[in-house]
């Protein structure tokens, strides 16, 4: 069994190899773009303090902002582990009219006024919600459904 | 052994070579095309300075809660029987508001119902008043211009059945809108329209079936015609495909002269159309802190929206014309070119130049502006002062509508 193996391994080296190699950049690329997350984020919000965090972007789609806003406020309003930020927020009094001005002053509810998540690696159309553990990012979730 | 591994290495070095000279020469072939629009110095780098703009104030215009600047797609004037208002139309409310250029006070607000005969369905419509009871309407949903006292429909026409499905007019097949950025003019009972080419950037024209892009609409008869053919450079690459393009069009009135100008978005001329003469001229006007606009692409082929948006937010575009009647002058907007390492870290806001012209179309000045601060949408004059948007003081404090004021001083 142990030949067997050794022998398919050497026969497959390059193959092996090159997967290998996709499989490390590919990680690479994500702990980077995992970074590019973290650091922006945590220019909005003290990352360290929550272990879920929804960015839901204020323009794009429109039947998703609509539908992750009303998830978190149905599930998250009150849990203070749990975080909203809204993103590409060209007008603050347009987001507080369709929104509401109670909900928008909730402690866990951020704007992202700076556009830092609208740096091109991290902007999305579609909500985003970001699963972390002590400040670092485990995985990320595009939510076209919820 | 030694001659066998040479050889073989040199051969791997010729297929390198091969390749990489392939590569270099795919990369260069590109930027031989010469697809750009026209360009000179003067009335772009060579002009007289004569215009000086010097800092005055600013004044404010109060807003109700439940109206917002990024439902309004820009503001308009109307003179009437001496007195000067600005009014725009916001889409939150379907609301037309009309201020007083004097006190900034409302004079009054219109509210169109969302229903029934009289209905006008909120969107990026368009409003052109012509006293302060009646208006011409563009409804961008249904496609019908209608004409309406205070929000009482009088009349209507559907763009779809009147136009478009009798192949009338030599525009395009699509379902042509109205531009979004551009109002549009009513002079002597005629509308004077400037359309919004959707896909034009996307789809090959030849010298046959060149279509035009400005409309005239009798609103007696609501019989129509159309002039003003698309610029012949566009059909050599795409300038971009539905909201992200670079083929719009704008156009002002100049009351004095009984002209409209005309400027597309990537096009360094402004075309005058002369209202008695019925006669098209072409003058140039150009940026000083750029040259050309470059397509998105040498080929009529989409693109993807990555790469659509970051065209439209890092390259050069023309936007908004106007006349400013008391000053005898003409202005042109510029967007201007905005580094790519910029966009990528997600710096919305692109600054902008004013372009001043006089009534003979020669340039007189050139002022560049800060987007972060300033709102080109927003811009209008009264007597010897221009007025521009803070979007930094409506962004601290949005009960306001806040401008600063500049007092344009003419050298002669």
């Amino acid at each position: 069994m142990t030949k067997m193996i050794i022998f398919y391994g050497l026969r497959n080296f390059k193959l092996l190899s090159i997967f290998s190699l996709l499989l490390l950049t590919q990680c690479e690329f994500r702990q980077n773009r995992y970074h590019l997350y973290e650091k922006n984020i945590s220019k909005i919000l003290d990352i360290d303090r929550y272990d879920k965090i929804f960015i839901v972007p204020f323009e794009g789609c429109g039947a998703c902002i609509v539908t992750s806003v009303n998830y978190f406020k149905d599930n998250h309003k009150k849990d203070i582990g749990k975080a909203l930020i809204f993103s590409s927020v060209k007008d603050v009094k347009k987001l507080r009219n369709e929104i509401g001005e109670e909900f928008l002053g909730s402690v866990n509810i951020f704007i992202d006024k700076n556009n830092y998540l609208g740096h091109s690696k991290i902007k999305s159309i579609y909500p985003q919600i970001i699963f972390l553990h002590k400040g670092k990012i485990r995985d990320i979730k595009m939510v076209r459904e919820l | 052994m030694l001659r066998n591994f040479v050889s073989r290495f040199a051969s791997r070095i010729y297929v390198s070579i091969f390749y990489l000279s392939l590569l270099l020469f795919s990369c260069s072939s590109e930027k031989n095309i010469d697809s750009s629009s026209y360009w000179q110095a003067e009335n772009a780098l060579d002009y007289k300075s004569s215009l000086e703009l010097q800092k005055a104030g600013f004044v404010k215009f109060p807003i109700q809660n439940n109206v917002s600047l990024a439902d309004i797609n820009f503001i308009e004037c109307l003179e009437i029987n001496g007195e000067k208002y600005i009014y725009f139309y916001e889409k939150g409310g379907n609301s037309l508001f009309i201020y007083d250029i004097l006190d900034f006070s409302l004079r009054k607000k219109i509210t169109f119902e969302k229903e029934g005969k009289n209905r006008v369905v909120p969107n990026n419509n368009l409003v052109k008043l012509i006293s302060i009871d009646s208006l011409w309407l563009y409804d961008r949903t249904e496609r019908r211009l209608s004409l309406f006292h205070n929000a009482s429909l009088l009349k209507y026409i559907s763009l779809e059945d009147n136009y478009r499905q009798k192949n009338q007019l030599n525009v395009t097949k699509d379902a042509w809108q109205f531009s979004y950025s551009a109002p549009f003019d009513v002079v002597d009972n005629v509308l004077y329209v400037s359309l919004y080419p959707r896909n034009i950037g996307v789809q090959a024209r030849t010298e046959e079936n060149i279509v035009d892009m400005a409309v005239w609409i009798n609103t007696n008869n609501f019989q129509a015609g159309s002039f003003l053919p698309y610029p012949n450079f566009y059909n050599k690459g795409n300038w971009g495909y539905s909201s992200v393009v670079k083929t719009n069009l704008f156009q002002t009135y100049n009351a004095s002269k009984k002209t409209i100008l005309y400027g597309f978005a990537a096009d360094n001329f402004l075309y005058e159309f002369d209202i008695k003469k019925r006669t098209l001229s072409k003058k140039f006007i150009g940026s000083s802190f750029f040259k050309e606009i470059p397509p998105l692409s040498f080929s009529k082929v989409n693109e993807n929206k990555d790469k659509s948006w970051k065209y439209v937010g890092t390259t050069p575009s023309y936007y908004r014309l106007f006349y400013f009647s008391d000053l005898a002058l003409h202005a042109r907007i510029a967007f201007l070119p905005k580094s790519e390492q910029m966009y990528i870290e997600g710096v919305r806001s692109r600054d902008f130049s004013l372009i001043f012209f006089d009534e003979n179309i020669q340039k007189n000045a050139e002022f560049r502006f800060n987007n972060s601060i300033y709102n080109p949408s927003f811009i209008y004059a009264d007597k010897q002062y221009i007025y521009i948007l803070r979007q930094d003081l409506y962004d601290k404090d949005d009960n306001f509508l806040w401008f600063e004021k500049f007092q344009v001083i003419k050298h002669i």
